[in-house]
């Protein structure tokens, strides 16, 4: 490095990045999704990485495939990206032509019309071989279609089978396919735009009009949404990515377009200087019949609303916000019941109309429990008359509580399945004071064979 | 040219206004004329059937009468929400909410400790906001997509008039019942149909003595002060939850009978 500053001063050095590189390329990929929707990154040594676009059925919506590389082309070296491309009828031959080829071409891409005459040119680094290639220079083969005459059985003794691989895949006589970066949905709405988007109420009417399409794409199938992604191309390149999943199959436009127009004013998007492809794709769907609807007016809650409302609130608060009463196997009280969030809101009205018949998962019969109760049980102060009895008053947030009530206790050991060495046994005491104000303390430790001094803690109210 | 057309019939044009008001109003704030008994108008705020008490559809407040009757006032709050649901058969699943930065600091309500005051934990859908007016917006939609609804509204001054109205407007279009947990300090202005002041009071003593002599718990009793009902004077109730209902405690009535004849001086005076 000393010696190359002292040739050149004004050489700019930067440490290489490779994981930033990555993320570049993924990034960039993504974005590449505007030409075709199989896109996949390529990553190569430094300085040679690539993208791979399956361009089938694809360019005549660009006016050919000419049209369509040198778009893509321009648009990569606007971004100030040094960029060559190839098409091909096969992988390997696009991923050689592009990197040996296109350079020399004058353009910066080239067109392999048939694959003979393309690979007969081919240089054989160009083959994907790595070192291989240096050994096949060293017996004077510098062309791919050098190769092709020699007898195969011959090569795969001195190179090994992967030439021969690479070689077939180049000419198409094995099958190779890029792995997408995008899993293939059938269903997707997509707007295209000549001018970009600046404002967010005009890409909310384009949220509008995509959902109304999905929605009519979906009817026919009897299929409703589970998951759906918006995707925003922005002009410079950038992919703006937005998920939301609803509670129950969803078909209702109306009703998607208003979660994604909730997920964009929350989500603050960066538009930059426009969007001009917005997309709408269905990541999950799930089978949606009619549904029978009631003959009598009976003022029952739509279990439609309500699956609308949870995925409405699940948008706006967040997927930890929204929860339900679960239960686990467990007898310490804060881990035995709780609020969670997740699957339990799949299908939420059904679950509310089978409440009624004493569901399985909240069998009686119950110890009495308090209504509230603390996060994290909060050390008290108590006076008892006798070591395991009741207290007699307790100070609880620097006030004192007369006891004139008390039930108890309710003895629960520390689960020694679970490695807690620290773990004590709880005593509760169920107390009402003077006042009639109902608390639920526990004292920690037995006294004389786990602890000379125990402990009092108030774990709940009412 | 407009204004000065409308203004001769400037009293039949209030007029007109005032029926388009009444029109837009819900018909059961108007049928409690004021003066009369609201415990005892058809569609009350609030109805007594016996011992019994029911509130009516739109939004009622619950405060604690202080900090530490904070859980009491929860609990009354459950015990009439469970009380409610039932009475209606409503199959409503219930939305309870919270605002993380403006509620309580006694926990959160325990699904087994739940079902004590009626309420099924796996109707309730719990939702925790960031902020009130979150927890605002999500009580008013899950209105009006029909569930009832249990919410707090902390101390955060976003719970005024107009916030209480579209609650109770929300509620009374479906038919739903939200019921409010306010904080014990502030009272501010509120449509609200009742709100109660609560405080516990010492349970009955049981038979049963433990180690030391303390009677067990009884059922819980609360002072329930009816601060504010609409079309109807304030009262104050002792209720006892019991048997899954509160029951008002009133003290036995006197017997009917025949006024004492002879002046009551009049025996001591002979003896004397």
């Amino acid at each position: 490095m000393a010696d190359a500053k002292a040739l050149e001063p004004l050489m700019q050095t930067a440490p290489a990045q490779p994981d930033a590189d990555k993320r570049l390329l993924q990034a960039y990929a993504r974005a590449c999704g505007r030409w075709s929707p199989y896109v996949a990154p390529d990553p190569g040594p430094p300085g040679e990485d690539g993208i791979l676009l399956d361009i089938s059925g694809c360019a005549r919506l660009f006016g050919g495939e000419d049209k369509l590389i040198e778009a893509a082309l321009l648009a990569s070296r606007e971004r100030g990206l040094t960029a060559y491309a190839a098409t091909a009828p096969s992988i390997g031959l696009a991923w050689g032509l592009a990197r040996f080829k296109a350079r020399q071409s004058e353009t910066g891409w080239i067109r392999a019309d048939t694959v003979e005459t393309a690979l007969a040119d081919l240089p054989v680094e160009g083959l994907r071989i790595g070192e291989t290639a240096g050994q096949l220079r060293r017996f004077g083969l510098k062309r791919a279609g050098d190769l092709l005459t020699l007898p195969r059985a011959s090569l795969t003794r001195r190179f090994g089978a992967g030439l021969l691989t690479r070689l077939d895949q180049a000419a198409g006589r094995v099958e190779e396919s890029l792995n997408p970066l995008q899993p293939v949905t059938e269903c997707r709405a997509r707007l295209r735009f000549p001018e970009p988007l600046l404002l967010l109420d005009s890409l909310k009417q384009c949220v509008d009009e995509t959902a109304k399409s999905l929605c009519e794409q979906l009817e026919p199938q009897g299929l409703g949404l589970r998951r759906v992604e918006l995707n925003l191309y922005r002009i410079d390149g950038k992919l703006i990515l937005l998920g939301i999943g609803t509670a129950a199959p969803a078909r209702d436009p109306a009703h998607i377009a208003r979660l994604l127009h909730e997920k964009l004013d929350r989500a603050e998007i960066d538009i930059g200087f426009g969007i001009d492809v917005v997309e709408l794709r269905a990541r999950e769907t799930a089978p949606l019949g009619g549904r029978q609807a009631g003959l009598l007016h009976t003022g029952e809650p739509d279990p439609d609303d309500l699956d609308q409302l949870t995925d409405r609130l699940v948008v706006r608060l967040g997927d930890e916000q929204v929860r339900r009463a679960g239960r686990r196997e467990s007898h310490i009280p804060e881990r035995a019941a709780g609020w969670r969030p997740g699957p339990a809101l799949a299908g939420t009205a059904l679950s509310v109309r089978e409440a009624d018949q004493a569901p399985a998962d909240f069998t009686p019969p119950d110890p009495d429990r308090p209504l509230l109760i603390l996060a994290r049980p909060e050390p008290a102060q108590a006076v008892a008359e006798i070591p395991d009895g009741p207290p007699r008053s307790f100070i609880w947030r620097r006030v004192r509580h007369l006891v004139h009530r008390a039930e108890g206790p309710e003895r629960l050991a520390p689960e020694w399945w679970r490695d807690q060495l620290s773990a004590r046994t709880r005593d509760y005491f169920r107390v009402e004071t003077r006042e009639g104000r109902r608390f639920w303390l526990y004292r920690e430790g037995l006294f004389g064979l786990e602890t000379r001094t125990p402990n009092w803690f108030v774990h709940g109210a009412s | 040219m407009g204004s000065a057309s409308s203004r001769p019939d400037g009293p039949a044009q209030l007029e007109k206004l005032r029926a388009k008001i009444r029109d837009l109003m819900p018909a059961t704030a108007l049928t409690a004329a004021p003066g009369t008994d609201g415990l005892q108008a058809a569609s009350a705020p609030l109805e007594k059937t016996g011992s019994q008490l029911h509130l009516g559809a739109g939004l009622h407040e619950f405060c604690p009468q202080d900090y530490l009757d904070t859980p009491a006032a929860l609990a009354v709050q459950s015990g009439f929400m469970a009380q409610a649901l039932r009475r209606a058969h409503s199959p409503a699943p219930l939305l309870w909410v919270r605002a993380r930065n403006d509620s309580q600091d006694f926990g959160q309500p325990y699904p087994l400790g739940l079902k004590q005051w009626g309420l099924q934990p796996e109707r309730i859908i719990f939702a925790e906001t960031e902020t009130l007016a979150d927890a605002l917006w999500a009580m008013e939609d899950g209105l009006r997509a029909g569930a009832w609804v249990m919410g707090e509204a902390g101390t955060s001054s976003r719970y005024d008039l107009t916030a209480t109205k579209r609650l109770h407007m929300a509620a009374q279009a479906r038919g739903g019942r939200i019921l409010v947990l306010r904080h014990h300090e502030m009272i501010g202005a509120s449509a609200a149909l009742t709100r109660w002041r609560l405080s516990a009071r010492p349970s009955p003593a049981q038979d049963w003595r433990g180690a030391t002599g303390l009677p067990g718990l009884g059922s819980p009793r609360f002072r329930a002060h009816l601060e504010r009902v609409r079309g109807g004077p304030p009262r104050q109730f002792d209720i006892e939850w019991k048997h899954a209902a509160f029951h008002v405690l009133e003290p036995a009535p006197l017997a009917d009978r025949t006024a004492w004849p002879h002046p009551r001086s009049k025996p001591a005076r002979q003896r004397a």
